[in-house]
Formats: structure tokens, sequence, C-alpha cells
């Protein structure tokens, strides 16, 4: 039966696709009609939305940028290809190969310190997988080349060698012109340079390791820090915290954020210079010590301004509920409408797009719907959404087809 | 060993392309049908030749699945041509498709879609005033394309009922076509588009309501 079905409508996708009429594939199947009807009708909706060609203009920009990017990397790696990365792993694993098994080369180059005939080789291979990796691959990988930069120069202060180095690393402690970071000791050349860093930071550090074992930093550059101040959503949709603009995508989805509340983050700083925040907590009322150790920069007293208000008399109440689309740290979508999320509204913990909300929200004097309460609805006042059983119960998804066929006339006649 | 030999392995940054991370480069030539050798060589030497031809074959039928997903024929062309980006880096580094070109070009897009949508969501791109632009239009339902209204409903399926509707109805692939762009079997193909046209037919009901 079920296969008799699945075969039912792929050859009526065929028919429909040859150009015949929906009558005339259901012909074919009279006692599979009433539920491949409904089905076909769908079809024919998602036939119909078939796109057009790209003009060949398009075509055109397109081609020539790929020959450009191909063009590029042809020469940017021709001594890559014949005579540097590749041929240099392939000769030192061949060298190699004659004291341990295939692959050591890779441990080789792995095991390079600064200084090391193959370290360029290690260098070199990261960026290239840096260049190569999806963002969100990127990042992790930075942090680990970030740890292995650091372990080198602590290798590299054992061994009492004088080599140049960079390492990364949270500032623990300094005095005088002297640093603590990761535990590695850090002189500076001039103590203008720790202008403006606090313990916590994590910093990127340039220099050369002394035979002493202290590292001379010739430059010093804050990557992390904590930030404290309100959190603002711009028009533009760009988000700050106090005067700092943030990049908030680092963060996990489920992470509620509301514009207007007093947070405390921790950010750093990537490649471009944008500051990403990497963790954020609310600042409560409560929470005396972080509040007297805040920045005179960020006054509490804005909070009355901040665009994420919920009025309290004289607005009109709206009540929707619906299926939620889409959330943000900034709205909820509903019905295809945005509700936008302010310090004080009341969003109840694990609404997942898909599920049924009911919405209370104000209309704002701006003209956008602010949301006072966000729950979960009854389920009895909704049916119809299976979408997550279709893999348990094919059987019901098929009773709700099977009792939906007597619309299908109606809307059939529409579409004509 | 093991650390770097995974870091290069993660280098292939394709997640559903496991095959190119276990397949070496010659293993995966050897493999290849033997019509495809010669231009999967020239492919992997970047010669110009190659890749026009195979971004002519293919360019148009990734602009239009893309958008048919997304309906914006500028993020299509993006997503079309950095399709086309991916699979550079991946033959540059020696790996990249192994059996079927149009099979991983197909799987690679729907990635790239998925990464972008999910961007989307996580992210306002509207702004304050376009949030309430949005609202202060009448029913916005009202408002849209039959075609728009298609794309919001298939948004809410799953990635792979999305896949298979897209590749289809808006790709007008065959059956067979099909099941070899996903790596699946007819009888796989059949019940996978079945379920999602009726998951897309309650979406499609329920927004009208």
């Amino acid at each position: 039966m079920k296969h008799t079905l699945h075969d039912a409508l792929e050859d009526s996708l065929v028919k429909l696709a040859a150009g015949s009429t929906l009558e005339q594939c259901l012909d074919a199947y009279p006692e599979l009609a009433p539920e491949l009807r409904p089905l076909l009708e769908t079809a024919r909706r998602a036939f119909a939305a078939q796109t057009s060609e790209p003009s060949s203009a398009v075509l055109h920009a397109s081609r020539t940028r790929m020959l450009g990017q191909a063009a590029a990397l042809r020469s940017a790696q021709p001594a890559a290809r014949m005579f540097g990365l590749r041929l240099a792993y392939r000769m030192a694993a061949v060298v190699l190969a004659l004291v341990v098994s295939g692959g050591a080369i890779v441990a080789a180059s792995a095991q390079a310190l600064p200084g090391d005939p193959l370290y360029t080789v290690k260098r070199g291979a990261e960026r290239i997988s840096l260049q190569l990796a999806s963002e969100a691959r990127r990042e992790t990988l930075r942090d680990t080349f970030r740890e292995r930069r650091t372990e080198e120069t602590r290798a590299v202060l054992e061994s009492g060698r004088s080599e140049s180095v960079s390492m990364y690393g949270e500032l623990t402690g300094r005095s005088g012109n002297r640093l603590t970071v990761g535990g590695i000791t850090i002189e500076l050349e001039d103590e203008q340079q720790e202008a403006g860093i606090d313990i916590g930071d994590l910093l990127e550090i340039d220099g050369r390791t002394t035979p002493a074992g202290v590292l001379l930093a010739r430059s010093l550059h804050r990557l992390g820090f904590e930030v404290e101040g309100e959190l603002h959503v711009e028009d533009d949709g760009t988000w700050s915290i106090g005067d700092t603009p943030v990049e908030l995508h680092r963060l996990s989805d489920d992470q509620a954020l509301f514009p207007g509340e007093n947070v405390k983050a921790y950010l750093e700083q990537d490649d471009d210079g944008a500051l990403h925040v990497m963790t954020v907590e609310p600042l409560s009322e409560s929470d005396g010590e972080s509040e007297s150790g805040q920045p005179s920069g960020e006054s509490r007293d804005s909070e009355q301004d901040t665009p994420g208000e919920v009025g309290s008399s004289g607005r009109e109440q709206v009540t929707v509920t619906g299926e939620l689309q889409a959330r943000s740290q900034a709205y909820l979508r509903v019905a295809g409408s945005y509700f936008l999320l302010g310090s004080e509204s009341e969003v109840e913990a694990g609404l997942q797009p898909g599920d049924l909300v009911r919405i209370e929200a104000v209309l704002t004097s701006g003209g956008t719907y602010l949301v006072k309460h966000a729950n979960l609805a009854e389920e009895e006042l909704f049916s119809g959404e299976e979408q997550e059983s279709e893999s348990g119960s094919q059987e019901g998804d098929e009773q709700t087809q099977a009792s939906e066929t007597e619309e299908p006339d109606d809307e059939h006649s529409d579409d004509d | 060993v093991d650390d770097v030999t995974e870091q290069s392995l993660n280098m292939l940054y394709c997640p559903n392309i496991t095959l190119m991370a276990k397949v070496t480069h010659r293993r995966s030539v050897k493999r290849t049908a033997a019509s495809d050798k010669g231009l999967l060589e020239g492919l992997r030497a970047l010669e110009p030749q190659a890749l026009s031809s195979v971004h002519q074959q293919y360019f148009p039928e990734l602009y239009r699945y893309a958008l048919y997903r997304m309906g914006d024929p500028q993020q299509a062309e993006d997503l079309a041509s950095e399709t086309f980006a991916q699979l550079l880096s991946a033959l540059d580094r020696g790996a990249g498709p192994d059996r079927s070109l149009r099979g991983w070009l197909f799987s690679t897009i729907s990635n790239l879609l998925h990464d972008q949508l999910r961007a989307k969501y996580r992210l306002p791109k509207t702004t304050l005033e376009q949030a309430a632009a949005d609202l202060t239009q009448e029913d916005p339902v009202d408002h849209i394309d039959a075609s728009q209204e298609l794309r919001q409903a298939l948004e809410k399926l799953t990635p792979e009922q999305q896949h298979v509707i897209s590749l289809r109805f808006g790709g007008a692939f065959s059956l067979a076509e099909t099941a070899e762009l996903m790596g699946k079997n007819l009888n796989a193909v059949k019940a996978l588009q079945f379920r999602a046209l009726g998951a897309l037919r309650r979406h499609l009901k329920q927004d009208k309501r």
C-alpha cells in the first residue's frame, strides 16, 4: 500500500512535469485519488515556483571571478606546488621514512620550535588551514594555534635559546615593567606598553626570548577583555555594550539578551578588529560588587531612555497566537510579524521555532510591537502541525491528509 | 601525530563530504569514471578550460536551485559563486569531488544555504525601522506572492525535505538524478518526497489561515 502510494505519486509527478493535467494524473489511480490530490496540488505549486536561468551577465561575472580565483591559487602557490610546502612534506617524509614509518613528517613539523628548519613549514601549513577553514572552524583552529604559540614560547624559554616568538595568554600579574602571562614572565621594553591593560585581559605578545628565561616584549596587543555597560541595538541592527560596538554571533542561540539591560561581557577581538561577545551575563541590581567596579562612563541612568522599554499605560495592546517562526536576541517572529524584545519582556524559557506561542505585546510610539509576555500556547487551540512526527507516525500523517481531502477541490478551482 | 593528522583532515572543511577525508588523492582519481578522468585532472590542475566548462554546465543549475530556495537573485548568485570558490580550494589541496562532481556541488551549496539560513535567524538583519515598517503594513500574508509563500513554507521543512523539493521541483531533476545527487536509493527518495510534499502542504495551508 505504502509502496503503491509512493510509486503512484512518482508516476504522477513525472506526468505533471510532462504537461498532464491533475485530473489526468488522478484518473490513473482512482482508488488513491483522495490521498494523491492534495500532494499533487502542492507539487503543482512547487513546480510553478520554478525560477529562471541566470542572465548571461551573471554567468559571465561569476566565471570571470572563478577564473581569477583559480589564477590566484595557481600563482600564489607555484613554489608550494613545485618546491615548497608539498615538496617539503614529501622530501621530509622520504628522509623520515628511513627512520620511522610514514606520516612522521607531520609529527616532525608539528614538533618544530621557532628557529627550527621545519618551523616555517609548520606555520605555513597553519596559515593555509586557517584560510581554507569555514568561519566556525577557523575560531577553533585559531585558539589551537594560539595555545601552540604559547607552548612553543615556553619550550624555547626552557631551552635557553634566544628566538623571535609570539604568545597568547591571560594577564595574571604585574609589577613594575614585568608582567606574568600564562605563567611566563614578560619584560616590557617600555612601560608605556602596558597602558590600558588590566588583569584578566587576553594578550598577544610578540618578542624575543632571552637565555635568562624571560620574554622581552616588542609589542603587546589586547585581544580580549571585560566590559560592563548597557546593551543596545542600534537602528542599523548592530549591537553595542556601553559605547563599544560588539558582534554577537559567537554566542549560542539560547543566550537570552535584552536591549536596555546592564550586562558584563567578555569580548575578544578578531583579525578584522571586530569585538565578539564570548560570554555575557546580566548585572543584577543586587550585584553590588560588580557595580562598584563598574567604569564610571556607563551610567545606569540611561536605562529609562532605551528603546526596549515596555510602557505601562495608554498603549494599544495586542495578543497574538501562532507558530514561532524565528527568534533572536532581539525579536520573535510570528505570522510574518516581528515582535521586539525589550528589557522588561518576559519570555518563557526554551521557546523554539515551531512552537505554538501566545504573545502579548504593546504598540510603542515608534510603531513597533514590544513583547510583554511570550508563552507556550495551549495545544488544543491548534491542530494539523505534525512536522516533528514525520518519521515516527506516517500513518498519522496519512490520516491527516485523508481527512483534509474535501478542501482541495476548492483550492484547485482557485488555482485555475 | 594524531593532533596534526586530525587537523589536516579537518582542513577538508565540507562536513558532509566525509569521503574526501577518507580517500587519498591517488585513490580518488583511480575510482573516478574514465570519462571524467581527463576533466578531473584538468580541474585539479585548475586549468581555465576545464573550470570554464564545468562552470558553464553547472552554474545555471546551482543558481536556479539557490534562487528557488532563497528567492533573491543576488544571494543566489553569491551562493552559486561561493560553491565554485569552495570547489577551487578543495581541488587546490588535492581534495574535492570523488565520484559525482554534480553531487559534490549540490551538497556543498545545500550546506552553504543552511549555514546562511541559520545565520539569518541568529542575528536580526531586520533593523528596527524595517521591523516597524513590516508591522505597520497591512496583513503581511496578503502581500506576499505565491512563490514567496512557498519558500516560507519550504523553510519550515527539515533540511533533507527542503533539498528534495528544491531538486525535484526547483531544479526539475528526475527521480534518478535526485537520488544520485542525494546519495540515496530510488525508494528512499520516493518516500522522502512523499513526506516532504505532505509537510509542505500542511505549512502552506497553515500560512493561509
